[in-house]
């Protein structure tokens, strides 16, 4: 299953379902000249020795390569705000990102996998803690101006693209929702 | 940074080491890296990220987005981590920083148990980087006032920004040595700003040092990365990071 969240990954960087601008072309190479080649079978794989921009692309989830934390979160955040995901808590989400790294590659696909299922949906990024036992965890709420029947199935369909490749990871997400409108007030 | 502040903006440090591909690399060097340093970061976690390279060919250049598996050795509070990926060392501190005397032990221990288990031939980079947040409490800012690095628009263009970024990249050592610097808006809660100032000291290219002599370059680079942060601000960001 964790081949699925792969699957989802590599349909997430062919759709420009994730890219508020350009992508590649984005890119920017210091010193085009004079790549560092990784390999060499009919063709050369370079980098940048400065890295790859991580400004640069916006809306990419994940800079390429990048070993800062800060900045893979930084990143993800505004991709994720730039998608018109709602942040809630940002601190508090950051930190918690923070603290578990090991989510920033499946946070895509989530939100990726909810759109699909909620195109007409507001989904806030938020963070949940429960107080009894000193838990938490991020939540993604779908919002919807209107709730029927398919709501409940349209959320395990969704669920069902990460939870597998979600089980051994050290953080967790949950996708659920709250009742409320769009911004607005509990519809129940 | 030398000058030290009451509320010091650094969100997170690190240093990363890029070996050559001439080093000879295999899965169970983590594990065995793991041994060298589980007394000091005992938290063993794995992580997959993405990773892109560019195929320059004949006639055109192929983007290829690949996932890399990396190993991250975390410390019992989680406020620093080795990264262990192929060809690659990292070590990350974050907030709140522990200062170079507390930072430097970790790069040297990561560095040393890799020189242990890895039989180095070359090395492709050595960076040492900041990252510093910097968060106001008002939505619009005049950056001029606390940055002397940020970015310049004239009269007649919009004042105000969705978000921006200001980028340079000096040149140190004779060009041995390459520092990128960015400022750049952050996300923030609502009705306040934030930036990250990036300084990114590193070598501007392969084998700029013998490897007996990589801690004595990233004890430079610390300080020049500290007069580049100096360089970058106001004495108005420094009361503030007093205050």
């Amino acid at each position: 299953m964790f081949a699925d969240s792969l699957t989802l990954t590599a349909e997430l960087a062919k759709e420009p379902l994730y890219q508020g601008g350009s992508a590649v072309n984005d890119f920017i190479f210091e010193e085009p000249d004079r790549p560092v080649t990784l390999s060499s079978e009919g063709s050369e794989v370079a980098y940048s020795h400065s890295g790859l921009a991580w400004m640069s692309l916006p809306g990419q989830f994940g800079a390429a390569g990048e070993v800062s934390l800060q900045v893979e979160i930084e990143t993800l955040l505004r991709g994720i705000r730039e998608q018109g995901v709602v942040l809630g808590r940002i601190d508090q989400v950051r930190e918690y990102l923070l603290q578990f790294p090991d989510l920033l590659d499946i946070v895509p696909v989530v939100i990726y996998s909810t759109r699909k299922h909620f195109p007409e949906g507001q989904l806030t990024l938020d963070i949940y803690r429960d107080p009894e036992i000193e838990d938490q965890y991020l939540v993604l709420y779908v919002r919807l101006a209107h709730y029927d029947e398919t709501t409940l199935d349209r959320l395990q369909k969704a669920e069902a693209a990460f939870l597998d490749a979600l089980s051994d990871r050290e953080g967790w997400i949950q996708l659920t929702t709250d009742f409320r409108e769009p911004g607005g007030s509990n519809v129940l | 940074m030398a000058v030290q502040y009451k509320n010091p903006p650094i969100v997170e440090a690190l240093c990363e080491f890029r070996l050559g591909k001439d080093t000879e690399w295999d899965l169970t060097i983590p594990g065995q890296l793991y041994e060298k340093v589980k007394s000091q970061f005992p938290l063993r976690e794995h992580r997959t990220v993405q990773v892109v390279e560019f195929a320059f060919q004949p006639q055109n250049v192929q983007q290829q987005i690949r996932t890399e598996e990396r190993v991250l050795l975390f410390t019992p509070d989680r406020k620093a981590l080795v990264q262990i990926g192929p060809r690659l060392l990292v070590v990350n501190v974050l907030k709140p920083y522990p200062s170079w005397k507390g930072f430097k032990p970790l790069i040297e221990t990561a560095w040393e148990a890799l020189r242990q288990v890895v039989a180095l031939k070359t090395l492709d980079r050595i960076g040492l980087r900041y990252i510093n947040r910097v968060e106001f409490e008002t939505s619009r800012v005049d950056l001029k006032a606390y940055f002397d690095f940020y970015l310049y628009t004239g009269a007649r263009l919009p004042q105000e920004y969705a978000s921006f970024v200001a980028q340079a990249l000096f040149s140190f050592a004779g060009g041995r040595d390459h520092c990128l610097v960015r400022l750049v808006s952050a996300e923030s809660e609502a009705q306040r700003m934030a930036v990250l100032l990036d300084i990114d000291y590193h070598w501007a290219r392969s084998d700029a040092v013998a490897i007996d002599r990589a801690l004595d370059w990233v004890e430079e680079a610390h300080s020049r990365v500290e007069e580049i942060f100096e360089g970058c601000i106001t004495d108005e960001l420094r009361r503030i990071l007093n205050t």
